[in-house]
């Protein structure tokens, strides 16, 4: 595959969360530098990862794929800024976790405290920059993180389509999934949700999920686990997903 | 980057969170003043959790931290059950000391992998990163078996723990303890040889730290051991509002916590200090103490481990939410951590206020950098594990006072 043997360049980026996405991604590490791809039958190339844990990002250089944690406080221009950079200096964006993925627990925030009191709208970073794949979780497990870019090197895998249809929609919750799935009908009762969830929102109740609506957090992990709201998910927002040796141009 | 005779800012890296530090230094190349500044935006949790019920404020007090997740939802708790006038039983107590226990040792492990390079030669690094994180994971999955899940932990809830693990976790989890233990153990050794150092560490090791100190409990948290009418908050630039200062004093996204008017150092070594009678006070001394208080916590997670009793009641049933004011101070893995809350007459929450270590820790870092050379200053707030998310996200509201 010619080109295509170069090591992948990976940027980690937090612009504004918990930082417990950030560890996830860290976690994964050990995993990533066993390299990524597919070993058999495919590509299995060698990964470098730049993190700010391991004191080596540059925002002068180009990257294969990026990984954002944290969502954008709008209000922020430096940051809104440096999310644009990001954007720029990489091939593919991943939004890693609710907050980037979907606004999750900080969508709530008012702003009002001090010393800014005017950081008040906190958005997906979908608003500010085009993202290729959504990935929500409160966190995500780092398997996922793997997984992802394996699928992406190797230009396969089920994670594709649901995660770059996610980059679009940009907004899931508990209330969703009750609205497009277990209201609808559509639920088959497999509790997928119900062991996803993060904050124990989500019951089991004669066989159908029943939301606690003020446990939820709006991170959507439940609407990306959900083996029917992910057919609704791809049906409602079409993607078709990048992969590396397309924007390699191999 | 190294300026001998003049005033330079990085942006630091291997901390948690997004800061900036300034340093003013003399022709000697040593540090005359410094100032620590972070750069985050504010989530203001305080606002975010207004008018919610504390069902909801649990869960988002959670996550304010990815580092010190279980400290803030154990704090929270505390906060809401002695606005309630509601007790823990015994085991959900038992439990939830475990859930921030293994949090404790979780964040020092992660510290660990982000100072490594200041403490251990560069030949000796790669090994110690990947033994880390494998003992993190070894932290996390036990977190997961007790907590319910390796960050944001939902087991803890208000009244006490939501369920209790099976006997089958509960010998996992014991023995996971005991190899991170031995390997954590084998680092403190290793950590201590001072012939093993890296360049940064010996220069820190030249500085001792000379600030009071502020713990509350060794293990747990105990709001009958501050005089909380002597915290203080002020505003960064209130602090530093001399001409000398330079302007980005203006852009701190921080307040910082004063105890009776001073600067108060807390977190590990404060807390072994206070409780353990330890002495060093080297800069050094801190990322030891932390060696050592994550050995205690583990001794103590494995003790209280033989405690549970699978079967027993682990939280108050059927908590009902009225009008009601509390507080709750917990000993985060870097600090003590204060959460107060005022619920209304529906139940739900009126006003909160988060106070955490790293507004303590600010102006104590900001005092141990100089003197130091300039080229290792920014070690120093590496050295305390300052946590960015949580400083930039819990901080006084407008208007009320």
């Amino acid at each position: 595959m010619g080109e295509d043997g170069r090591a992948v360049r990976i940027l980690h980026i937090d612009i504004g969360g918990c930082e417990g996405c950030a560890v996830t991604v860290l976690r994964a590490l050990p995993l990533i530098r066993q390299g990524v791809g597919l070993p058999r039958g495919g590509t299995l190339l060698k990964a470098e990862v730049h993190s700010k844990y391991l004191g080596n990002v540059d925002l002068n250089r180009e990257y294969d794929i990026a990984i954002v944690t944290g969502s954008i406080c709008l209000k922020d221009e430096e940051f809104v800024e440096k999310l644009k950079k990001v954007r720029e200096i990489s091939k593919i964006l991943v939004a890693f976790g609710s907050c980037a993925a979907v606004g999750g627990v900080t969508l709530f925030a008012r702003g009002g405290q001090l010393p800014k009191p005017e950081h008040m709208v906190w958005q997906p970073i979908a608003v500010v920059v085009d993202v290729d794949y959504a990935v929500p979780g409160c966190p995500p497990a780092p398997a996922a993180v793997k997984a992802l870019l394996d699928q992406i090197v190797s230009g396969r895998g089920l994670f594709l389509n649901i995660f770059a249809s996610a980059a679009k929609a940009r907004k899931f919750s508990g209330y969703d999934l009750m609205d497009d799935v277990v209201l609808t009908g559509l639920c088959v009762g497999c509790g997928a949700c119900v062991l996803s969830c993060p904050t124990q929102a989500l019951q089991m109740i004669d066989r159908r999920p029943d939301l606690i609506p003020e446990k939820c957090i709006r991170c959507g992990t439940c609407y990306v686990r959900c083996p029917r709201a992910t057919q609704v998910l791809m049906r409602r927002f079409p993607a078709r997903p990048k992969t590396l040796r397309e924007v390699r141009g191999g | 980057m190294v300026v001998l005779g003049g005033v330079s800012a990085s942006e630091l890296v291997r901390i948690a969170g997004e800061a900036v530090l300034i340093t003013y230094c003399g022709q000697e190349g040593l540090v005359e003043r410094a100032y620590f500044i972070p750069k985050a935006p504010i989530r203001g949790f305080e606002r975010l959790v207004k008018g919610k019920n504390p069902l909801f404020v649990i869960e988002a007090v959670k996550r304010i931290c990815g580092f010190c997740h279980s400290a803030h939802g154990i704090a929270a708790a505390e906060a809401f059950e002695d606005a309630l006038g509601i007790y823990p039983p015994k085991d959900g107590l038992v439990l939830r000391e475990i859930i921030g226990l293994l949090n404790r040792v979780q964040s020092h492990i992660a510290h660990l992998i982000l100072i490594a390079p200041d403490f251990v030669r560069v030949e000796e690094l790669d090994r110690l990163f990947i033994e880390a994180l494998k003992a993190l994971e070894k932290v996390n999955s036990a977190l997961a078996r007790i907590g319910g899940a390796p960050t944001h932990p939902p087991n803890i809830v208000i009244g006490g723990v939501a369920k209790a693990p099976s006997k089958a976790n509960i010998t996992t989890v014991t023995q996971a303890m005991k190899e991170v233990r031995a390997w954590v153990a084998e680092v403190s050794e290793d950590l201590a040889d001072e012939d093993r150092w890296a360049w940064k560490a010996r220069a820190l090791g030249e500085r001792k730290v000379s600030y009071g100190v502020l713990a509350t409990h060794p293990t747990y948290g105990d709001r009958y051991s501050i005089d909380l009418s002597r915290v203080s908050l002020r505003r960064y630039d209130e602090i530093h509002q001399g001409a000398e200062d330079p302007p980005e004093v203006k852009e701190s996204t921080s307040l910082v916590a004063l105890y009776g008017g001073d600067a108060v150092e807390v977190g590990p070594r404060a807390r072994m200090e206070v409780f353990r009678g330890f002495r060093g006070r080297r800069l050094t001394d801190v990322q030891l103490a932390r060696l050592l208080d994550t050995l205690e916590s583990i001794d103590r997670i494995l003790n209280l481990l033989k405690e549970v009793n699978v079967r027993a009641p682990t939280k108050v049933e059927a908590v009902v939410f009225k009008e009601g004011e509390g507080v709750g101070v917990y000993e985060a893995p870097r600090g003590t951590l204060i959460h107060r809350v005022k619920l209304g007459r529906n139940g739900r929450v009126e006003s909160y206020s988060i106070i955490v270590p790293t507004e303590f820790l600010i102006p104590v870092i900001e005092g141990c950098v100089a003197g130091l050379p300039v080229k290792a200053a920014d070690a120093v707030p590496r050295v305390f594990d300052p946590c960015i998310p949580c400083t930039t996200h819990v901080v006084r509201v407008v208007g009320d006072g």
